[in-house]
């Protein structure tokens, strides 16, 4: 069927076609870069550890038979090590979940947040730092720190089966009316956290301000497991979708006669991210702008293959929050800078660069 | 390769098929529909039966037969709001009929049930918006989606022959989003070609669902993918059903067409017997008169302006 037709000059092709980086290479460059970054990170802190006392702490930790011998393992293994892990476990879920949910709704706008988990974590969050002494005065005292995860996990799962139960319709979940509701639940929930700062007292709104921006400075073993084991199952779950999320993008009517279960991608998919993004946010606070701009990142370099950007936006999501959190703990010292503004500081430069290189031409 | 060898089974199994030999009656005269001939048994092949389809108030589609053999190419013909489409949605298992069924290999076509079909069943849509910055080449993989977990030992010639089938092939490694309408639609051709490229280890009979694959293309492109699709269904018993705008390419290329008009058959049959002008007239509203081409195909010439209607709207 290729008649002979002369072929015209293709002026345009070497910019319809920007080179891409395989797959594989990129998530060796990422694991590369991930390492890097943990061992540059690692050092960095009020208590400064050079890269040349690593290998002794971490070999004095596995010989000495008393823990805790010299000071810099003691800020190690109970400040610094949690807070890279958390780190890493919170970056690679938001990212993951971010790529999860963008090849969901086919639309790169989208992001985590859409489907309502990290408002609703934040509302119940605050309900619970302005409200929580008033309708609980025993809570706080008996669970510790931990009422204050556990409420914003259950808000942030809560107003997530709220929005997917309104976006149910007759034959199944419909996700342009999902992106509506999400987007008009999280309105809702800005305004209730809204009212809850203007009702909150000085010390109350610093609790939550600090909250809203994210950190990882409340970085516990504890904290860590529960992030750690959610966002590792997380993955593993959310990686299984890369076929069937390929096959979405050519909308959903052709992946259901592509065979993929439709409504159970969709519910898998959600469940995925409001699990992984409700833990991650119930103990760091918000940290906005990586589940956006990780996938994006990967797509513009390695092409939108959900193969590799599932894994890819996670390793990247790891690298964006570690760095971030580097820079939020020593820049001011010994003050802390939120993390949620250094996320946007880091990553929107990078991502505006590439939005405008070649890449990024036909976005 | 294995996939471009005749198959002869399905012949055996269905009667020997050649578009001119069947039984055809159907007169434009008739006001309602005849029940159109197959060589095949009841519920064999793709099959509607009595399929009505309705949306609030208004009626879709009212008591539509069809039944097409394998290999054969048939085509749905009709204009604008026909129920055309509303009725390859149905066929193709994506939209539940309110009334009457659809059998597809005698399996059943229900929504709940449709992923079963995507080994066997590759569906052309309307539209061919790629979300992301998809390459040619990865498109036409995606169409190999079902066989994913039973791999062809020839995955990739696959690929590469079902973009050669739609010329395509040149195009390999541009992104979807700077090809043309046209260039689009043909990626997404060679798309649902790779689906169903190779007879699975049942031996199942195949079939292409087309809407409107030539909507966008210009008149080669037209020619070159139904005889492309033609001769799919000729050499390897493929069944092909095409939702077709131009009576004249379903007299060149389909064995058998369906017209519909508000949702009703008003004809079907050999192209050659339903597409009679006094039809075209009643359901397209143009004037019409037979004419043949250079080579000897019926072809319609359609006569410029609507002949003048007594005072109403058509009926």
């Amino acid at each position: 069927m290729n008649a002979a037709v002369p072929a015209a000059p293709r002026l345009w092709r070497a910019r319809w076609t920007p080179r891409r980086l395989s797959g594989p290479t990129l998530l060796v460059s990422l694991g590369a870069l991930l390492v890097l970054t943990l061992l540059w990170a690692a050092g960095q802190g009020a208590y400064s550890l050079p890269l040349s006392e690593l290998p002794g702490v971490l070999l004095g930790a596995v010989t000495t038979a008393a823990p805790g011998g010299s000071g810099a393992e003691l800020v190690f293994f109970n400040i610094r090590l949690p807070r890279l892990v958390l780190g890493l476990a919170a970056g690679a879920g938001l990212g993951l979940a971010g790529a999860l949910m963008q090849g969901l709704f086919r639309n790169p706008l989208a992001d985590p947040g859409l489907i309502g988990v990290s408002s609703g974590a934040a509302l119940a969050a605050g309900a619970t730092i302005v409200m929580g002494n008033l309708w609980f005065p025993d809570l706080p005292r008996s669970l510790g720190s931990w009422t204050l995860v556990l409420m914003a996990f259950g808000g942030g799962l809560s107003v997530t089966v709220l929005i997917y139960l309104l976006s149910r319709g007759e034959g199944g979940t419909r996700v342009g009316l999902m992106l509506l509701a999400g987007i008009a639940v999280n309105a809702l929930a800005g305004a209730g956290l809204g009212l809850l700062s203007f009702l909150a007292t000085d010390e109350q709104l610093r609790n939550l301000q600090f909250w809203l921006l994210g950190s990882l400075g409340g970085a516990r073993w504890s904290a860590v497991a529960l992030v750690g084991g959610i966002t590792l199952v997380a993955g593993v779950v959310g990686l299984k979708l890369a076929r069937p999320l390929n096959a979405l993008a050519l909308g959903e009517a052709q992946a259901v006669l592509l065979g993929v279960s439709i409504e159970r991608v969709k519910q898998i998919a959600i469940v995925v991210t409001a699990l992984a993004v409700g833990a991650i946010t119930a103990t760091t606070g918000i940290i906005g702008f990586i589940g956006l701009v990780a996938p994006h990142m990967v797509r513009l370099v390695a092409g939108p293959d959900h193969r590799w950007v599932l894994p890819g936006s996670a390793l990247l999501g790891a690298v964006l929050v570690l760095l971030a959190d580097a820079v939020a703990r020593t820049i001011l010292q010994p003050a802390e800078l939120p993390l949620g503004v250094l996320t946007a500081v880091v990553g929107v430069p990078f991502f505006l660069i590439l939005l405008r290189s070649a890449h990024g031409r036909r976005l | 390769m294995n996939a471009r060898l005749l198959d002869a089974d399905w012949r055996s199994a269905y009667g020997e098929l050649s578009g001119g030999e069947r039984p055809l009656w159907l007169d434009d005269d008739d006001e309602n529909t005849a029940p159109d001939a197959v060589a095949l048994p009841e519920g064999q092949g793709l099959c509607a039966r009595g399929v009505g389809v309705r949306a609030g108030t208004s009626t879709l589609l009212q008591a539509v037969d069809l039944q097409l053999a394998p290999g054969e190419v048939g085509a749905i013909l009709g204009p604008n709001g026909a129920g055309k489409s509303t009725l390859l949605s149905v066929l193709a298992g994506l939209r539940a009929p309110d009334t009457g069924h659809v059998t597809l290999n005698s399996q059943a076509v229900t929504p709940s049930q449709v992923h079963h079909l995507a080994r066997h069943r590759a569906v052309l849509p309307q539209e061919t918006a790629v979300a992301f910055d998809f390459r040619v080449q990865e498109v036409v993989e995606l169409g190999r989606y079902p066989h994913h977990l039973h791999p062809s030992i020839n995955e990739a010639a696959i690929v590469q022959a079902a973009m050669e089938a739609t010329g395509v092939a040149a195009m390999a490694e541009r992104s979807v989003a700077s090809l043309s309408g046209g260039e689009r639609a043909r990626v997404q051709l060679a798309r649902v070609m790779a689906q169903v490229w190779e007879r699975c280890a049942d031996g199942a009979p195949r079939w292409l669902l087309l809407d409107e694959p030539t909507a966008a293309l210009d008149l080669r492109h037209q020619h070159e993918t139904l005889s492309t699709v033609q001769r799919w269904a000729r050499e390897q018993g493929v069944g092909v059903l095409a939702v077709l705008h131009d009576p004249n390419l379903a007299l060149r290329y389909a064995d058998r067409v369906w017209v519909l008009d508000g949702g009703v058959l008003q004809a079907s049959g050999h192209p050659a017997r339903a597409l009679r002008p006094a039809l075209v007239q009643r359901v397209w509203q143009v004037q019409a008169s037979t004419v043949q081409a250079a080579d000897g195909v019926p072809q319609l010439l359609i006569a410029a302006g609507v002949p003048p209607l007594p005072g109403k709207d058509r009926p």
